[in-house]
């Protein structure tokens, strides 16, 4: 994936969805990046998508250090229909 | 073991797998407190060419907490590592002699980075770049190693001193025969399956481990950077603990392209007292403990009230624990031992209380001082510089906690309990038949070396 498909893919589910930066590193760790902030460090970087549970409508994204967890039931419909899945 | 390959999941991850954690007054500097944690378990010697290195992709942290709410770190300490190939062509570990810790014929040096956290202020780079030593391969390799691997010990800012890289074994234990339905050898006359009386095999005899050390100022890590001098003042206790972590995401590339990790660090091993996951967690929420933070430790009280271990022995050992078969109060000696620290007004002139916050961490109070002649027993055996009051290499951590486990410290919390004449004798046997310990830091013995160690005998193959 390159990486401005990656910009886009988040940038994408971010239109009209919740997200949200989860906390990196535990409680001992800096201050939670904001969803910006977090975009920012996208450059160059690699991006993993987890759904744990498809009926939450939950996509979790790891890049970096974080976690993003972007709120789209039709996002993760989509996914799971791609990945031979009924949505 | 005291930790070592103690869950089902970590045992499956040496590297990250977290086997010792040491806290004391460090005895040949008392205005500093020594921190010691150890990874990579069961290390033979001989392990090359790819022989033991820490993660690059593994946080390893010891973490202290000094402000009464108890398995919330407050300070940390972070070593993170980066391992390079210098010579892409060979498969060699090192070329030649490596005579110093930045000789070019290492082949695969390593190196870390220190940072530490304050709650309140985030985390802050001590230092980059640091070289851990080669392991011991043999004479002709890494020849004087302890002159070698004493390069690696750095004196860094504020007064800190820090070491990574391979340490003999210092955690000794009868394995063979504990795992073996919980026989002792020196005991096992009395043992539901009976046998001659033997001497203790130290388990971890000839085997490494990797520590991460760390003697810093004892104001370092005191809540307010306060100076402990009162033996009672709250102010003088800290907890510690040590930990491994990693991101939450691996993805192995096609083609044996490597892999690349990503997503937040999630903790995946951690350790305070030892044995505490070991033989008290029930084996079914053991990789769930190690994922916790010791603040949530209350969920697992009920484990140290009501310890396995102390309902096995009357039944392993029948009419040897009478009084302990008899004893069916929660036990809170162990409670306060493990889970609280030693409230005062239990062992005189002592305390290491730290709240009511039930969390499994190793208890240090830094205002006693550290005992010319160390008794291995600690502090149940009068040595108040000993474990349960943080842990000393030294310390025989396997006859403490089984003399407590047994009822021997019952009384410091029940006058009316006698414990059998057992407990207070109880031992697996073994002594430290590892290199010796060092006088200074980081304290733990030279590492046996590949070629000069020479394997164990097989045994039981009929």
């Amino acid at each position: 994936m390159a990486d401005a498909t990656r910009r886009g893919f988040l940038a994408a589910a971010g239109t009209g969805t919740a997200i949200a930066v989860v906390a990196t590193a535990g409680r001992a760790a800096a201050a939670p990046r904001s969803n910006e902030e977090a975009l920012e460090a996208l450059e160059g970087a690699v991006l993993v998508a987890f759904i744990d549970d498809p009926g939450s409508g939950v996509v979790s994204v790891m890049v970096g250090e974080d976690e993003v967890e972007i709120h789209d039931p039709a996002l993760v419909r989509r996914l799971v229909k791609a990945a031979g899945g009924k949505a | 073991m005291s930790s070592h390959r103690e869950a089902p999941e970590i045992s499956k991850d040496p590297v990250a797998d977290n086997t010792d954690v040491y806290a004391f007054v460090s005895p040949d500097k008392p205005d500093t407190v020594t921190l010691i944690a150890n990874f990579i378990p069961f290390q033979n010697p001989q392990g090359g060419p790819n022989f033991y290195e820490f993660g690059d992709d593994v946080h390893y942290e010891i973490k202290i907490s000094n402000s009464g709410d108890a398995g919330d770190p407050d300070v940390a300490y972070r070593f993170s590592f980066s391992t390079v190939i210098r010579n892409a062509g060979t498969f060699l570990y090192n070329t030649g002699p490596i005579t110093s810790i930045s000789d070019e014929t290492w082949n695969r040096p390593q190196f870390y980075t220190v940072s530490r956290y304050e709650r309140g202020k985030g985390w802050k780079t001590l230092a980059k770049h640091l070289p851990c030593p080669p392991v011991n391969v043999g004479p002709r390799s890494t020849p004087n190693y302890s002159t070698l691997a004493a390069q690696a010990v750095h004196r860094i800012a504020g007064g800190r001193t820090v070491f990574a890289g391979q340490r003999a074994e210092g955690f000794h234990v009868d394995l063979g025969s504990i795992f073996d339905l919980g026989t002792l050898r020196p005991f096992e006359m009395a043992h539901l399956i009976p046998s001659a009386t033997a001497v203790g095999v130290n388990g971890t005899q000839g085997l490494n481990v990797h520590s991460i050390a760390l003697q810093v100022p004892k104001t370092d890590v005191t809540a307010r950077n306060v100076r402990p001098t009162d033996v009672g003042a709250a102010a003088s206790v800290i907890g510690v603990w040590a930990s491994a972590s990693r991101q939450k995401v691996r993805v192995i590339k096609r083609g044996g392209r490597g892999s690349v990790s990503s997503g937040p660090f999630q903790q995946v091993s951690r350790l305070g007292n030892p044995l505490f996951n070991e033989v008290i967690t029930p084996m079914a929420e053991k990789d769930e403990w190690n994922a916790e933070a010791p603040s949530d430790d209350s969920q697992y009280a009920r484990y140290v009230a009501r310890p396995e271990l102390a309902g096995l022995l009357p039944v392993l050992y029948p009419g040897v624990f009478p009084n302990l078969a008899a004893y069916t109060k929660d036990r809170a000696d162990l409670v306060a031992i493990l889970m609280t620290g030693i409230p005062t007004g239990v062992v005189p002139g002592f305390q290491n209380y730290t709240g009511s916050n039930q969390a499994d961490m190793l208890r240090l109070n830094l205002a006693v001082p550290p005992t010319a002649s160390p008794n291995p027993i600690g502090l149940i055996a009068g040595d108040a510089a000993g474990f349960p009051n943080g842990r000393r290499p030294i310390d025989d951590v396997v006859a403490i906690e089984l003399r407590a486990v047994a009822g021997a410290t019952i009384p410091l919390v029940d006058p009316s309990f006698t414990p059998d004449g057992a407990s207070s004798g109880l031992t697996d046997g073994t002594t430290n038949t590892n290199p010796p310990f060092l006088d200074s830091f980081p304290y733990l013995g030279t590492p046996a070396g590949g070629y000069q160690t020479t394997p164990g005998t097989p045994g039981g193959a009929t």
